[in-house]
């Protein structure tokens, strides 16, 4: 070990980061005078400052010193504490309020996670019966007018049928009256018409 | 009149004169050993208790319960008895030969450990060990060294972080064992 070395051990060691000095330290310190001179003024200072850590400083005339204390605070008026966020401050210094407030927004945060995840979940199941009901009416409503589609030509072949039955009423009044007028060939000519007279009853008794 | 810590300064955050005379001899000797230690000094030592004392009067009402309160007055005092160091850093004077003389009293090791001293031969050895430290390497030294509080107390009256409290207790150590190792070597010379 060289003296550099043992000057760094020497620091290391009054820095209470080495428990005792190393051998190979101690063997360097035995031959070297500067070193050893080092190590001795380190010892000497620990001496001294251990003698003064463990004096007990006391004012000789504590009485006084509080006298004139208390005679020089009556020329200074107490401060008020302009700090408006003192007691946030206050409460944000203590630790266990700080590990309290953690804690309760951890939980905050899981249970509205778990409630919007439900909200979202509900939305998407009403969006989606929305949906449905809105294809089922689209359907509902093209069937309807299929179905009035359907009235509507039911109507008119209604509507045309009883025109024919008027002209074939019509027809057969023209006959009837023609007959009582006993003109033949206007006869003729009705009967060749397209009317389907009802099939003539047998008389009784004519053997059919 | 309360004798409760707690009630005593709550009382006097109300303008109580006579709980703060109760704070006073409660406290003063604490402050002045702080003071004592970081600048050596009996009479700037008690310039120092009284000043702070005052200044815990106007402040009382920015103190807050969840700090230690001799914490809370151990940072003015340390603040004052620095404005104090830097008030001296202005007019130096050269202590070498007191300090030769000092070290050559206290050769032995066992002298210094076993006889009587009073507080100006405390103080010289405070200063023979603290004077010429930047003001930061003093106070933390002052603090730890001289009167052994732990850590988490320095930092909390320092203002400084773990890093730095141990690197400027390095370095005021180590400026220490080289001025001290300076007198030994200048007095083996002698011889």
């Amino acid at each position: 070990m060289n003296c550099e070395q043992a000057i760094a051990t020497i620091d290391h060691y009054f820095d209470e980061e080495l428990k005792q000095l190393p051998d190979e330290a101690k063997q360097h310190l035995a031959q070297c005078h500067g070193c050893s001179q080092y190590y001795i003024a380190g010892r000497k200072a620990e001496t001294i400052s251990s003698r003064i850590r463990h004096e007990s400083f006391r004012l000789n005339d504590p009485e006084t010193i509080t006298n004139r204390i208390m005679n020089s605070i009556k020329d200074h008026p107490q401060q008020q504490d302009d700090s408006r966020d003192g007691y946030l401050v206050l409460f944000f210094q203590n630790n266990s309020l700080r590990k309290l407030i953690a804690a309760a927004a951890i939980i905050l945060f899981a249970v509205f996670s778990y409630e919007q995840y439900i909200i979202l979940d509900k939305v998407n199941h009403l969006e989606y019966q929305t949906f449905q009901r809105s294809e089922d009416l689209r359907w509902e409503m093209s069937a309807m007018k299929t179905y009035q589609q359907i009235r509507s030509i039911q109507s008119s072949i209604y509507a045309g049928m009883i025109q024919q039955d008027r002209e074939k009423q019509k027809k057969k009044s023209g006959i009837i009256r023609l007959l009582i007028n006993k003109n033949d060939a206007d006869i003729t000519k009705l009967i060749q018409a397209d009317i389907t007279w009802p099939a003539r009853r047998p008389l009784p008794g004519s053997g059919h | 009149m309360p004798d409760n810590l707690k009630d005593i300064i709550q009382a006097v955050k109300r303008g109580n004169e006579e709980a703060f005379r109760l704070l006073i001899n409660r406290f003063q000797h604490k402050a002045f050993g702080l003071a004592f230690r970081i600048l050596g000094d009996e009479e700037e030592a008690r310039d120092v208790v009284q000043e702070s004392f005052i200044r815990i009067w106007e402040k009382i009402n920015t103190y807050k319960t969840n700090e230690k309160f001799s914490n809370w007055m151990y940072k003015i005092v340390s603040n004052r008895a620095i404005d104090v160091i830097r008030s001296r850093q202005r007019r130096p004077v050269s202590y070498f030969s007191a300090e030769q003389n000092l070290i050559d009293k206290f050769q032995d090791d066992k002298v210094l450990e076993d006889v009587e001293l009073e507080n100006r031969e405390l103080g010289q050895l405070i200063t023979l060990l603290t004077k010429s430290l930047p003001e930061k390497q003093s106070l933390v030294f002052s603090l730890r060294d001289l009167q052994g509080m732990d850590v988490d107390e320095v930092m909390a009256i320092s203002g400084q972080t773990e890093s730095q409290i141990k690197s400027n207790l390095h370095h005021a150590r180590k400026s220490i064992r080289e001025k001290l190792y300076t007198l030994l070597n200048y007095e083996s010379k002698l011889k």
